[in-house]
Formats: C-alpha cells, structure tokens, sequence
C-alpha cells in the first residue's frame, strides 16, 4: 500500500517520520523522502510479507542499535512501529553522482578512470572489512545495493536490513550472479565467507566488466535451464581464466571488456583473480582471499595507476614491473627513475603513490588502510613523505644514521634505508 | 590500458516474455479496452525494469487467439522497440491455434535467435472463456516436440467467471497456482502491470530460500506486490498438481545445444 504525502509514521521511540514524495519501490518495499529529526531522509517500508517473519523486525531493530559499522552503510537510523500492516526504517538519503553497480556493468554509466574503479574496490573491501570484523555478515551482495561515485570511486551500500550476525539467516540468500557457488547449490546459508565470494565478484565486475564465470560455457547454453545455472554458479563453476582450464574462456564477440583488459592488469592482480576463482577457492569457502590480501593487491594496484605525461593524449598507464612503462596508446614512455623496495615487493616513485600498513607486512585490519608514506614532489624532486606519525630511523648512502620526524620528506636518492617499525625499506 | 569511455554493457542472456491472449468475441467492448490500456501502461514499465536489469535483456513477443492466430509483434522484438497497437475482439477461442503457433516459432530458426542464447521463457496466458478447439492435442503436441515450451515458466490470468480454469490450470504445467482469478477490469490492468515487471525481473533480484517454481514465485511475488489492492485477483484453490506424462518428460538435467531446436 502506498503511503501519502504528509502521512505521519512513528518510530518505535516515539519519534515523528513525515511522508513526503514517493521516490522509488523495489523488490521487497517502496522508498520515500520523508522528514525525521528536522532533516531530509528516506524511509524504506516493506510492502512485502516475508518480511514479518524469521525475526526480521527485531534483527533490524538490533542493527540500529549496534549503530553503522563504517560510514559507507546507509545504515537503518531508526525502525518504525508496525502499522498499517507494514513496518520500515529510515536512512541517509542518497547523494546525487551515485550509481548502482549495476548501471556500470550495462554501461549506461562509466568511471572516470581506472583508478577510480580501483577506488571503488578499495573502499568496498574496507567496509567488508570492518562490516565483518563486528561480527555481521552482509549476505546480499549485488549489483543493486551497492553504489558508486565514478569520478572519485566513494561507496554508499544500501539494504542494510539484510545484514545480521555471521551464521543468522534473514531468509535472503542472494542475488543470482553474485551467490557463493555453496549458497547457491544450497549446501550452505550466506556467512562472512560467502560474502567474500560475492565481493570478488563484484571487484572482477568493476576492474574488468564482465562476469568471472561466465565465458564460453556460459554463451554456449541456447537456453539457461535451472540445471544449467546450477552447474555454472553452484556445484560446477570455472573462472574465465582458469590456468588450467580453458573451457570457459571469453568468448570474443561477446565478452569484449575483460578481453580488452585482462591482459593489462599487473600479474599480481591476475594472480589473487586467480586465486579468489580458483577451484579450491569456489569449493571450499575456508579457501576464499581474505580482506586484507585483497587491500595489499589493490592499494600496490593503485600506486601502480599513472597518467601519460603527453599532453595530447593523457592515457592511463599500469607501470609494469616498477619500470619505466610505455604507454599503450601513444607510446610515450612514462619514466620510472627509482623503485621503493617493501619487504615483499617494490613499487615505482611515482608522484601521488602512497603506502599503506597492509603493504608493509603483516597487522591489524583496523591499522590496514592508514598511510604510512607518501610519494610527494616540489618541480621535478620527488620525496618520500613520512605520514606514519612515527619518527624513522634512516640510513643515508655513506652510513649515517637520520631521524625522520612526521611530515618530513625524504630525498629520492638511491641507496637510503629507512625502517618504519621493524619493517626496513629502500630507494634503489 | 584502454580508455574506461571504450568500455561496453557487459553480456546478457535474453529473457522472452511472451503474451498469449485472448481476443475472441467475449472480450469486445471493455474487456479489451482494458487489455489495450494494461498492455501500453506495461510497455514503459518493462523499459525501465530493462534499463536497470544487469543479468538479462528482455525481449518481448505478443500472440493473439481468436478465430486463429495473430503476431502483434513481430516475432520476439527488443522492449524498446515494442510499439502495442491496440487489438480488437472478435470471432472464436481457439487456444489449440495458439499453442500449435508457439510450438511452430517457438525454435531456433525462428524468434529465438540470439550470440548469447536465452533465459527460460515466460509464457503469460489471457483468457475469459472456453476454447473452441482441439487445445489438449495442441498442448500435448507442444509438450512432447517443443523443449522450449515444455520448459517455459508459464502463468495464466483467467479473466472473469466463464474463464475455464481447468484448462487454464493444464496449459501452466498442472500448477494451480499458476492460475490467477480477476473478476474485474481494474484488477486485470494492475495484474497485467505487476505480473510483467515481477516476471522481468526474475532471476536477477535478491533470492529467498524456497523450492518452489518459478511461475508460483512469480505469482506469489505478484501478489505480494498488489498487496491489498488484489481485490478478487485470488489463486484458484490450490489442488494437488496431476502430472501428465508431459510434465513429467520435463528435464531437470542440462542438455547439449543442439538439442534445443
């Protein structure tokens, strides 16, 4: 039933929630701008009434409560009472330039960059991250609920009414495309793992903007058949680049993005691709790239993201290799002088690359994403800046020893070490 | 690495809705005023639930039955490039005709051609009388020679009390769920807008854990989304499905392409 402009709803402190347009109905309820705490807001109430079951109300109720776990979640604010036959919640409405993940694989709407796609996965993993880390397992993950800015990469994730404590059912169990293959063959209900699943997914849709199983096997099925579908998502799936397996490969008339791209990404990105679809990953759930490996690849990725210094063409380029890289449009080589040497790898200095804790070594999930260095340059010097808030402990070429305060910048010379923490980095 | 500007909608299977109504003489006047009226109102509403839908693009095709059969789209057309001319009533039910006409264009040499291949099709019924021919050897023909109609997710509106729902209720599968009663004209619009978008929408939204059909989830989606506003637009009393030998030949493993024709 539709709700009238100027209605008045009370949530379940009392509080008032004024109707006040009708914005846009969805699968499980209809979405209205409302006014609630003297703000505008968006009310989602149910039309639909499964939702009365299984706890639903009172999971909803114990979410608002919890209060948002990252402020990417348009977490519920407050739960109404149930009225009119109905219940709903109220939310963040939300903000103009944002785009459903699913406007971007029909390409209705495009990033502004690779980077900014990057950006996307990386702030879509740290709220992962941190949803999983209180305990909560999102549980539907999809194209629909997950909302991009495509010039800066910023994440909104809506339909947070499905998330609830890792291991309790809602009753939802996914979206088709996006299900864990245990999920989906019905082996399992959603958890933490299926979600990392369902994020590699929406990470693959977004970097190479086609689906990771769906290649040859998937075009050549005249006609999907439940039992066709189980084999592909549930009990049989093959990535598309499967080392060992080509039978599922892209196809090239139909899958032209990925085929574009694969083969510029750096070899660690396919690799933890690989890795998050392969067979052992897709059967055993324990098997699944974690959070943290993700963020290690995609803030090296990143760094590793430039733009062509020719004017007239302005190109993104992947330096390959920490190496001076030629760009694939017009082939200006983009000069890389000097490499930072990590203790797993190194990364190009370049100007506006950063380094993250995750990229040193092992630590906390929470210290994951603080910068601890950054690339930064005056005319053509380039420096390393220390951004960590501790003092360094350095090593020039000849032997002496330098403290680095915070925010002072290092010179690019080849030869200087530094050690931030216990871990030792190079400028070579 | 190439321009993000280069980069294109990613690969959808087709998803087929196809119409199946009746335009036979009982339907004259506001019966089919009504109908018309539903189907231009449900055009623009499958256009916006296309332009959203990530995993399949819908094409739509629209078979009229009265004293035979008559495309009203050109085979399987894109949504956005359907046009509804309004129909007119007249002349007899010949539901057999209909179902012999999918069973002949329903293949891949005829409307179901596409790279990327399909998504089962949904099959949506009309009708608000008796037919007036041999439909069972029709059905049964359609069943045994054709996997595409065999296969099809496929509901049915009986439309007012003449409606014969036992028919009905065997050209969905033998599932009386499938059947959805409407005994007034304002509920057939609603149903047909709702039930179009619920089918449409199949399969690329959020899943609840059920094991039943997708025609009764399509049903019982509908429903939920009328809410109260169903007014008359009740399930036939749920009997016990009886499975023909038909319905029972439908496959639930996969098969090879050249199978389907």
């Amino acid at each position: 039933m539709l709700l009238e402009k100027g209605q008045k709803i009370k949530t379940i402190d009392g509080e008032t929630i004024e109707v006040d347009q009708y914005l846009a109905g969805g699968g499980q309820g209809d979405v209205y701008r409302v006014s609630f705490r003297g703000e505008q807001k968006a009310l989602k109430w149910y039309t639909c009434k499964f939702r009365d079951e299984k706890g639903f109300y009172d999971n909803l109720k114990s979410n608002m409560d919890s209060g948002s776990p990252a402020r990417e979640f348009l977490w519920p604010l407050a739960v109404t009472e149930k009225c009119l036959g109905s219940f709903g919640y109220v939310m963040d409405l939300i903000p103009a330039g944002y785009y459903k993940v699913d406007e971007y694989a029909l390409a209705k709407v495009k990033f502004s960059s690779f980077k900014s796609a990057v950006e996307a996965c990386i702030q879509i993993n740290s709220a992962f991250r941190t949803l999983h880390l209180a305990g909560y397992a999102y549980q539907d993950i999809n194209g629909g609920n997950f909302i991009v800015d495509p010039v800066k990469g910023n994440v909104l994730i809506c339909d947070n009414d499905n998330v609830a404590p890792d291991g309790v059912s809602t009753g939802i169990v996914g979206t088709p495309g996006y299900m864990a293959p245990e999920v989906f063959s019905g082996r399992n209900l959603p958890n933490k793992r299926s979600d990392q699943f369902s994020m590699a997914v929406m990470f693959f849709m977004l970097l190479c903007a086609n689906h990771p199983l769906e290649g040859r096997r998937w075009q050549r099925i005249t006609c999907m058949t439940d039992a066709d579908e189980m084999r592909l998502y549930g009990t049989d799936p093959l990535f598309i680049y499967d080392p060992e397996d080509c039978s599922n490969e892209p196809v090239v008339e139909i899958h032209k993005n990925v085929l574009k791209r694969w083969g510029f990404l750096p070899q660690y990105m396919k690799d933890i691709f690989i890795k998050a679809f392969s067979r052992q990953s897709l059967e055993n759930p324990s098997r699944r790239v974690s959070e943290i490996d993700w963020l290690q690849a995609l803030c090296r990725f990143r760094s590793d993201i430039v733009r062509c210094k020719n004017p007239n063409c302005s190109n993104e380029i992947f330096i390959n290799g920490a190496a001076t890289t030629k760009c694939d449009c017009c082939g200006t080589p983009y000069p890389v002088a000097n490499r930072v040497r990590l203790p797993l790898y190194e990364i190009p200095v370049v100007s506006g690359a950063r380094i993250y804790r995750c990229q040193l070594g092992t630590c906390n999930l929470k210290d994951a994403l603080n910068p601890v260095a950054a690339i930064v340059s005056k005319g053509d010097a380039l420096g390393i800046k220390n951004k960590s808030g501790l003092i360094w402990a350095a090593l020039t070429p000849s032997g002496k020893s330098k403290r680095v305060e915070p925010e002072e910048v290092i010179p690019i010379k080849p030869g200087i070490t530094f050690k931030i923490e216990d871990y030792n980095l190079e400028i070579i | 690495m190439p321009n993000m500007e280069t980069t294109e909608p990613g690969a959808r299977k087709v998803l087929p809705i196809i119409y199946v109504l009746d335009t036979s003489g009982s339907m004259e006047g506001n019966p089919i005023g009504a109908l018309n009226q539903a189907m231009n109102e449900t055009i623009p509403i499958l256009r916006e639930v296309e332009s959203e839908n990530a995993s399949a693009e819908i094409k739509i095709g629209a078979l009229a039955f009265s004293s035979g059969v008559r495309w009203i789209s050109n085979g399987l057309e894109y949504i956005d490039d359907f046009i509804w001319n309004d129909v007119k009533a007249g002349g007899l039910t010949e539901l057999g005709a209909a179902l012999n006409e999918l069973n002949s264009k329903m293949s891949r040499s005829e409307i179901f051609q596409s790279d990327t291949g399909f998504k089962l099709p949904v099959l949506l019924f009309m009708s608000d009388g008796v037919p007036t021919d041999d439909w069972e050897a029709a059905l049964d023909a359609a069943n045994i020679q054709n996997k595409w109609f065999l296969n099809s997710t496929k509901i049915a509106i009986a439309l007012g009390q003449k409606a014969d729902r036992s028919v009905l209720t065997k050209v969905v599968d033998n599932n009386p769920e499938a059947v959805i009663l409407v005994n007034n004209l304002e509920t057939l619009k609603t149903l047909i807008k709702v039930m179009s978008a619920t089918a449409s929408k199949i399969g690329s939204v959020s899943k609840v854990n059920t094991g039943t059909s997708m025609a009764t989830q399509i049903v019982e989606n509908t429903r939920k989304q009328m809410g109260g506003d169903t007014g008359d637009a009740g399930v036939q009393n749920p009997a016990p499905p009886v499975p023909t030998p038909a319905a029972t030949g439908k496959s639930q493993s996969g098969w090879d392409d050249d199978d389907w024709n």
